[in-house]
């Protein structure tokens, strides 16, 4: 009954959020107070109902309930009871149910804290947001039904894919989901705005925690990604510049520049265009991501199914809400009156600039990651675009832009100094200028032109942090009403200054592990001892074994230096027993702070007792992973500071004699 | 009956909670432009607060503040332009009064009645979940009372067993146990309660057949001469006999008069008089029969045998099938023996002999075949060209 129960709750949820969608629509037509007053009740029970069907799909498969062809699919009885709750989302049919319910978590959300939004605008919203959810429960419900039956049910399930069976994969994709469907949120507050006809600086104070929020799960859920491929793949690789991590990606950068120019919005009433576009597109490049990965026109990991069928409906959807939203756009574009104005150098010029940069990145990530396809499509021809097209097409656009990051905090809006800026930052160039070159003279087989790299991360990590020294004042104030005034700095401040921070600190990771890296692969056998990188490995035994639901050979290996031993890592090869499917577990071994030792099992040489052996040396590689949970967490600072964002224009320099002029003349209010 | 309540408490629960806010009286006529507005303003009341507050911390400088505020003021007066605007523009509209009844509408029919018609139309209503746990309870207990019946039968069997060796000549006490140690499995039992009950009765069609069914199990599925002696003296007495029937057609496929056998299995078929059981029996038989019979000279098989024979082989050992087969040639052989004119039986007799690899016993077949078919040169070719076809050169055996 329960299944059945979960069936009749995603149904209802459909008819729900038609209402949704329709009903408020209605009231805006002809300005019914009862109408729009239902938008948000319907939204929480359109999340509700969905909650319930996801429940009851989770409770199938924790009852290993192979009735249901889904769970029949994808689950064994013998997985451990995380990996069966896991497995609801690591297919085809169970994730794009978490992607409607994190449709409708979001949805449920305005409506909860939207209470400081005018009743019109957060109708609208929750309308737009109930056709998403529309659109993406027919979806479901008819082409990839996760409640469908079998009758007679089998035995026994045929098991998730092994390389999905992970810790990782219970964070990841959630986390990616709540940032993917997050723009959504940024979507229907955009469209609801043009439908509405009012975008200015009140729109933009509501829209940007919704967008701070959806950047840092995003962000997490990136990194989560990295993370769990670099471990759980066994390449010892972090960022694969596969379709489907651009995929993920791309809404990232068009994100991070959505959070950036919706400050402006917010703060001077400029920008307009830009912000609306964004919002806009950042969604349009979360559904094209779903569309790559669920279409099956990409093969990786996350494609869970190949249905020509489903494709097609995710590109009816893609079309529509992506071109609907755009002619929407322009149809409304001329009456976008434009706010403060202001110079070419100065605060929003910076942030500009960096639209510019981060979205003409988006568009070398989209080629690079389209035109495989593209090629495939018109001559049948298989190419691939691999990390070369995107180190010589991404990355020279963005080591401009992270240059310029520690200017921008530092410019003033409107009108800003970029040699008093400069002024500044000289301190910070030396100091990243003298560290660069020490690593590159102590690791003196790195290549020379890293030293420029390092430079630039090193640059990135301080001079994030001038900004608010400048603010604290500490030359000019003293120590102690220095240290006050930077415990009074707004949290805002320290969350622009960490989170840039935090991305030198990935920067600084990258440039580490990709200049200084190390690998070797060789044939061991158990007793063995080698030497790399500096390190001695012993290779102790390697023992069969039987896990839950796999077995596997285990390899276990003492990594010492100058008889230290450092630690003892246990790579694994394994068979998965449902699916016959091997997989490698890779052993690492973080040493001092932030490199790590990585090994990874390979096949077994016919005829004698060697295998073959993997080992990669990886320094600096979790700074990586640190510096995004800096920006995580810098994220969420910023999001904790309730207060709201002023800019303070400055004047020309003969007004503002003026401006001081009016304003002795005008007493205080 | 419980599914569907269900059912409705969640449509219904849903609809409270999502149309709720219609039941408010409030909530009625047009929105309030004047609160909108609030809203806006009062976003930017706060940053005019907020700047009070950076200008007295000398965040920022008195002049950069006075700009602000400027802005922030415009800002205000804009939104208070569009609610003077759009308050004149408000004011012509009248309340509608569609709003109430649009909503029931939808609250009412539409959202529970899609809901209902698309579920029904998609969804398995009466299909209760099948948690594994469950199921294999539900297994255990299904073996556990078969395990229960075979108890008590052979509680049942115990006690006759008892009754039998104070009075061994209770013909009745035998007859109603044989058929019970046939079901038990207990086949050499039921063979000797059967003779016993036979002998103390008299013959019957039922103990005739019975002890036929019998021996033909104990054999491994193959009607001996005996058991066949023993069905056809069953259906002298009584021709309707279905058990006798069934084994009479098996034991015309053993000797290869498929003809026959498919005759009397459809006659037994559709017999509305016989027995349900044996009636299926036979009709499965049939179809197994078309399935094999048109090929069964080049197609390797082991000869037709009856479902439950089948069932009993794939149960047995390599060894047991083995000895089975061995004695169904072994039979075959011996008929060839009486009547060697069966060019179609001495077929399948080769074919089993190169199948299960026994030269000796093909060159013993060959030569007497050669006998059998002296001066019949037409058949003796087929022959040939038969074995030629399993990859055995008959001329190496024929000198």
């Amino acid at each position: 009954m329960i299944v059945e129960l979960g069936h009749y709750a995603l149904v209802l949820g459909l008819v729900l959020s038609l209402a949704q969608m329709v009903v408020p629509m209605i009231g805006l037509r002809t300005n019914d107070a009862r109408m729009l007053s239902v938008a948000p009740s319907l939204t929480v029970a359109t999340f509700l109902v969905i909650a319930v069907s996801f429940a009851a799909l989770t409770w199938a498969y924790v009852t290993s309930d192979f009735s249901v062809r889904n769970v029949w699919a994808n689950s064994f009885s013998d997985k451990p009871m995380i990996f069966k709750i896991t497995g609801v989302w690591g297919n085809h049919e169970g994730s794009m149910l978490l992607w409607i319910l994190t449709l409708a978590l979001f949805g449920a959300l305005v409506a909860f804290f939207g209470g400081n939004l005018p009743s019109r605008l957060k109708a609208a919203v929750l309308s737009v947001q109930g056709s998403v959810t529309v659109a993406f429960a027919l979806f479901i419900l008819l082409t990839s039904n996760p409640f469908e039956r079998l009758s007679p049910p089998p035995l026994e399930g045929r098991d998730l894919n092994p390389i999905l069976q992970d810790i990782g994969l219970a964070i990841h994709p959630p986390l990616l989901y709540l940032g993917y469907v997050g723009f959504s949120i940024c979507f229907s507050f955009a469209v609801a705005a043009l439908i509405e006809g009012r975008i200015d600086a009140a729109w933009a104070r509501w829209v940007r925690p919704w967008t701070l929020v959806s950047w840092v799960f995003l962000t997490a859920g990136i990194s989560m990604g990295s993370y769990w491929a670099y471990y759980e793949l066994g390449w010892g690789g972090w960022w694969f510049w596969d379709p489907v991590e651009n995929a993920s990606f791309m809404p990232w950068l068009i994100g991070t520049a959505l959070l950036h120019s919706a400050l402006v919005m917010e703060k001077r009433e400029a920008m307009k265009v830009w912000t609306i576009l964004l919002a806009i597109l950042a969604f349009s490049f979360s559904l094209l991501g779903t569309f790559l990965v669920r279409s099956g026109v990409l093969t990786s990991v996350h494609s869970f199914a190949t249905d020509p069928q489903r494709g097609l409906f995710i590109l009816m959807i893609l079309v529509f809400f992506i071109g609907g939203s755009l002619i929407l756009f322009a149809l409304r574009a001329g009456t976008l009156r434009n706010g403060g104005m202001f110079h070419p150098v100065s605060r929003e010029g910076a942030l500009v600039l960096n639209n510019l940069f981060l979205t003409t990145a988006t568009a070398t990530v989209l080629v690079g990651t389209l035109y495989p396809l593209l090629v495939e499509a018109v001559s049948g021809e298989k190419i691939s675009v691999g990390a070369p097209y995107f180190n010589y097409t991404f990355i020279p656009l963005m080591i401009p832009l992270l240059m310029a990051v520690p200017f921008g905090p530092l410019l003033a809006w409107k009108r800003g100094n970029l040699a008093a800026a400069a002024e500044r930052l000289w301190l910070v160039a030396a100091i990243s200028l003298v560290a660069a070159l020490a690593i590159a003279w102590l690791a003196y087989d790195a290549p020379v032109l890293s030293a420029f790299a390092y430079a630039l991360a090193f640059w990135l990590v301080i001079g994030s942090f001038a900004d608010i020294l400048q603010k604290a004042g500490f030359v000019r104030n003293g120590w102690s009403k220095g240290w006050a005034r930077l415990r009074g700095l707004p949290r805002a401040n320290w969350g622009t200054a960490l989170a840039h921070a935090g991305l030198g600190i990935t920067t600084l990771g990258i440039v580490g592990v990709t200049t200084l890296e190390d690998e070797t692969v060789l044939r061991m056998t158990p007793g063995e001892t080698t030497s790399f990188a500096g390190y001695d490995v012993a290779f102790n035994s390697l023992t069969p074994g039987k896990g839950p639901n796999f077995t596997y050979d285990k390899g276990i290996f003492t990594i010492s230096r100058d008889g230290r031993v450092i630690g003892t890592v246990e790579p694994e090869k394994r068979v998965y027993v449902a699916s016959r499917m091997p997989t490698t577990e890779a052993g690492i071994q973080t040493v001092g702070l932030f490199s790590q030792y990585y090994l990874a099992l390979g096949d077994a040489v016919e005829g004698s007792e060697d295998i073959v052996v993997r080992i990669w040396w990886k320094p600096w590689v979790t700074l990586i992973w640190y510096g995004t949970v800096i920006m995580v967490a810098a994220g969420l600072i910023s999001l904790s500071d309730r207060r709201l964002r002023i800019g303070a224009p400055v004047a020309a320099r003969r007004r503002r004699d003026e401006a001081l002029a009016a304003a002795k003349a005008e007493p205080a209010e | 009956m419980v599914f569907w309540l269900t059912v409705l408490a969640l449509t219904a629960a849903a609809i409270l909670i999502g149309f709720r806010p219609m039941l408010r009286a409030a909530g009625a006529g047009t929105p309030d432009r004047v609160e909108d507005h609030e809203h806006d303003i009062a976003v930017y009341r706060h940053q005019l607060e907020e700047l009070a507050g950076e200008e007295a911390r000398g965040a920022i400088s008195p002049v950069e503040a006075t700009q602000a505020r400027n802005e922030i003021s415009r800002r205000i007066l804009a939104v208070e332009d569009r609610l003077k605007a759009g308050g004149t523009a408000s004011g012509s509209t009248s309340a509608p009064r569609s709003g109430v009844a649009t909503l029931s509408l939808f609250a009412l029919v539409f959202v529970p009645g899609l809901a209902l018609v698309v579920y029904t139309g998609i969804g398995s209503p009466g299909y209760e979940a099948q948690p594994l746990a469950m199921r294999l309870e539900a297994m255990r207990d299904a073996t556990a009372a078969r395990n229960q019946t075979q108890d008590q039968l052979r509680d049942l069997v115990v006690r006759a067993e008892d009754h039998l060796r104070d009075n061994p000549d209770d013909g009745r006490g035998w007859d109603v146990l044989a058929p019970v140690y046939f079901r038990l499995g207990e086949v050499g039992k039921s063979e000797t309660a059967y003779r016993n009950a036979i002998r103390l009765l008299g013959e019957s069609p039922q103990r005739l057949s019975g002890l036929g069914e019998a021996m033909v199990t104990a054999a491994g599925g193959i009607v001996t001469a005996d058991a066949s002696a023993l069905f056809d003296r069953a259906l002298d007495a009584n021709p309707s006999n279905a058990r006798a029937r069934f084994f009479a057609g098996l034991a015309d496929v053993q000797i290869g008069q498929y003809a026959d056998a498919r005759s009397g299995w459809t006659a037994l078929a559709a017999d509305e008089g016989a027995d349900m059981a044996w009636r299926t029996v036979a009709q499965q038989s049939l179809a197994r029969l078309d399935e094999t019979a048109p090929e069964i000279d080049t197609s390797g098989r082991p000869p037709v045998l009856d479902e439950a024979t089948i069932e009993q082989m794939q149960d047995m050992s390599a060894d047991e099938r083995g000895s089975v087969i061995e004695g169904m040639v072994a039979s075959l052989d011996e008929r060839l023996r009486a009547e060697p004119d069966d060019l179609e039986g001495w077929k399948r007799l080769i074919r089993a002999r190169i199948v299960l690899d026994q030269d000796d016993g093909l060159r013993d077949a060959l030569e007497r075949v050669r006998n059998a078919y002296e001066g019949r040169p037409e058949q003796l070719e087929s022959l040939r060209v038969f074995a030629e076809g399993l990859g055995v050169n008959v001329e190496d055996y024929w000198p």
